[in-house]
């Protein structure tokens, strides 16, 4: 036994000739073989065993059976026990045979032909497509030639990297989203010259479509962030959508000699002191007229006393009918911005500011989701005919709460009823207008599922496209986007435009800058009966312009 | 999932139970529609989120994947979700 080599310890791993791979070998005590046929024992696959013959056991009652040789991971099985010279040879291997394993993960060329098939006969059409199929068509329209000029004239500004973009008297009918938008891809050429450092220019877009019969304005043109001036004058256009409060860069805005019967309410949103927007040509224009404005002919703009939550932006002596008095020109902080401690100062003077005073409110327009007029007051229609008057248009007084509707007002009133939750309805025509296929929705209805979905949808399309966005509005007092607002209603303002500036009288003291004689009608719109308008007293302005007062010299 | 039962349970309002064959029913499209478990699921989320919500002022936004939005508009117009609940008139208020 002395001479018997010694080798490495086991591996609990043996080479199987029979599947060509490694298997657990099954470590066995040195003293306790189990019986081989024991119920309890593990399965012979698991054994060393190449042939568990039972001569293979019977040498003189040794527990050890087998010598490995060779490298161990070939280890085979060599002999038996050298030492009593019963050599057992190790099992021939049996011939391999090739054959495709299916799962082995590599793939041969002769795999297509046979997996191909299978695939093909798997998949299949079903019968009845998951989406349903369009039915209709989509209509190809054909650019008219005022059109391909209009696109010819876009392109060549892009080209050159021009600002002034004018497509004026072309006769144009409607202007597509998809050539204009490329405007935004629109970068100057900048200057260089000797000794001024090279420095990046935000483009100030000049859009003139004016003298055009447009029936609307493009909504691509709202998504064009850098655009400074845009004349839409005299052209066909009864409304001015939304969208347009996303210019905030826009400088001076045309749109006189239209059919505009009133302004978006975002418009305002532009005429804060931190805006832009300083001139605007919006007369004349067919705009709904009050049946009465607040009487403040008495009641003048000026304040007697200083405003709450205001600003001081300046003062100085005043003249004619302030005369001996000092007039200051406060800054209205508004009620969006009471509470906020740290509160942007305007730029020093000289400062172009506007002036705005709240003149008169309708009613309010009270819908359901779908659209469905649920109050007794109606907003005038647009008019569809050319050359109609100003219409006038029934307020109620703005000191008050609105009034509900009548089934609201027989109801008791909780707190439920003035909920900002969204109804069910709206939020599921917001996910409609986020999905990729908004435009086809209308068509994936149902034949059983009521008409007036198809309208609704039609509806959100159009807005869509007026707004150059997913068809969703602001709410006027909380900006929440909203699909079909709860509440519409008109508020006139009176607005002018007053140049403070360092020396010489307030240029507004005598309020002859403010428009009184033409009230301009802005559209608000609620998102829920959470935000509806609030009390409001007189001489209200608009948050973010100019409010003034007086005091006696002797005061201050 | 448990395995779909061959009958569905309609429950009237003062209490009775009237068990129906669930392919008689399917002749309705919205029941049809409402006994997805899916839409259910979204309805009932509503429910809550706006029970949770009504008194807030800044209210959170419910999120409607998109390939529900159709089914869940039809699902709103049935069930009157397409107004304010409180002002609901058993008569007919407007």
């Amino acid at each position: 036994m002395a001479d018997e080599p010694t080798l490495p310890p086991l591996p609990s791993v043996s080479w199987d000739s029979g599947s060509q791979s490694f298997t657990r070998k099954r470590v066995r005590g040195a003293h306790a073989a189990p019986p081989l046929f024991s119920n309890s024992s593990d399965p012979a696959v698991f054994s060393s065993d190449d042939d568990p013959n039972v001569e293979n056991y019977a040498q003189g009652g040794r527990q050890r059976k087998k010598r490995y040789v060779g490298s161990w991971f070939h280890q085979h099985p060599a002999s038996g026990d050298s030492a009593f010279g019963d050599e057992v040879r190790p099992q021939p291997k049996p011939k391999r045979t090739f054959q495709r394993q299916f799962d082995s993960g590599v793939w041969m060329g002769s795999d297509i032909s046979t997996d191909m098939e299978e695939v093909g006969m798997e998949i299949g059409l079903t019968a009845n497509p998951k989406m349903p199929q369009l039915n209709v068509s989509r209509p190809v329209t054909v650019p008219s030639p005022a059109e391909r000029e209009a696109h010819r004239r876009i392109i060549e500004a892009i080209e050159l990297g021009r600002e002034n973009l004018d497509i004026t008297s072309l006769g144009l009918e409607r202007l597509s989203d998809a050539v204009l938008s490329s405007l935004s891809e629109l970068s100057c050429i900048p200057l260089v010259t000797d000794g001024v450092p090279f420095e990046h220019k935000d483009p100030a877009l000049k859009i003139f479509l004016s003298g055009n019969p447009l029936i609307r304005p493009p909504g691509a043109l709202f998504n064009l962030e850098f655009l400074s001036v845009l004349s839409l004058r005299n052209t066909r256009m009864a409304e001015l959508p939304p969208a347009i409060g996303n210019l905030r860069n826009l400088k001076t805005l045309n749109v006189s000699l239209t059919r505009l019967r009133y302004l978006p309410a975002e418009l305002l949103d532009l005429m804060t002191y931190e805006g832009k927007l300083k001139e605007l040509i919006i007369h004349p224009n067919p705009f709904h007229q009050p049946d009465q404005r607040q009487d403040y002919e008495a009641l003048s703009p000026i304040l007697s006393e200083e405003p709450e939550d205001a600003l001081l932006l300046h003062e100085t002596d005043g003249s004619g009918a302030y005369d001996g008095k000092t007039v200051r020109a406060w800054l209205d902080r508004g009620d969006m911005l009471k509470g906020v401690e740290e509160y942007p100062r305007p730029a020093s003077l000289p400062l172009d500011i506007w002036q705005t005073l709240l003149a008169a409110r309708s009613p309010i327009q009270f819908t359901d989701s779908r659209g469905v007029r649920v109050s007794q007051f109606t907003l005038p229609r647009l008019p569809t005919e050319d050359d109609v008057p100003p219409l006038v248009v029934e307020t109620e007084d703005f000191a008050f709460s609105p009034e509900l509707p009548r089934a609201a007002r027989e109801t008791n009133l909780t707190a439920a009823t003035f909920s900002r939750v969204p109804s069910l309805m709206e939020i599921a025509l917001r996910s409609c207008s986020r999905t990729a296929q908004r435009e086809q929705l209308p068509g994936y209805l149902e034949g059983s599922d009521p008409h007036h979905l198809a309208d609704t949808l039609h509806d959100l399309n159009a807005q869509a496209d007026a707004n150059g966005n997913s068809g969703t509005v602001p709410c006027s007092t909380c900006r929440k986007s909203v699909v079909k607002p709860l509440a519409q209603w008109i508020e006139w303002w009176d607005l002018g435009i007053v140049a403070l500036r360092e020396k010489g009288p307030i240029g507004s003291a005598n309020s002859s800058e403010l428009d009184k004689k033409q009230s301009v009608p802005f559209m608000k719109r609620a998102c829920s009966w959470g935000c509806l308008p609030k009390p409001a007293g007189y001489g209200t302005s608009f948050r973010g312009t100019v409010k003034f007062s007086t005091v006696s010299k002797a005061e201050s | 999932m448990a395995e779909v039962s061959k009958y569905v349970t309609l429950i009237s309002n003062d209490g009775f139970e009237f068990v129906v064959l669930r392919e008689a029913v399917l002749i309705s499209p919205m029941i049809k529609s409402m006994i997805d478990s899916k839409m259910m699921e979204k309805v009932v989320e509503y429910f809550h989120y706006w029970y949770k919500n009504r008194e807030k002022e800044d209210v959170p936004d419910m999120d409607i994947p998109a390939e529900l939005c159709l089914e869940l508009l039809v699902a709103a117009d049935f069930l009157g979700l397409d107004s304010k609940k409180p002002l609901q008139q058993p008569h007919g208020g407007y």
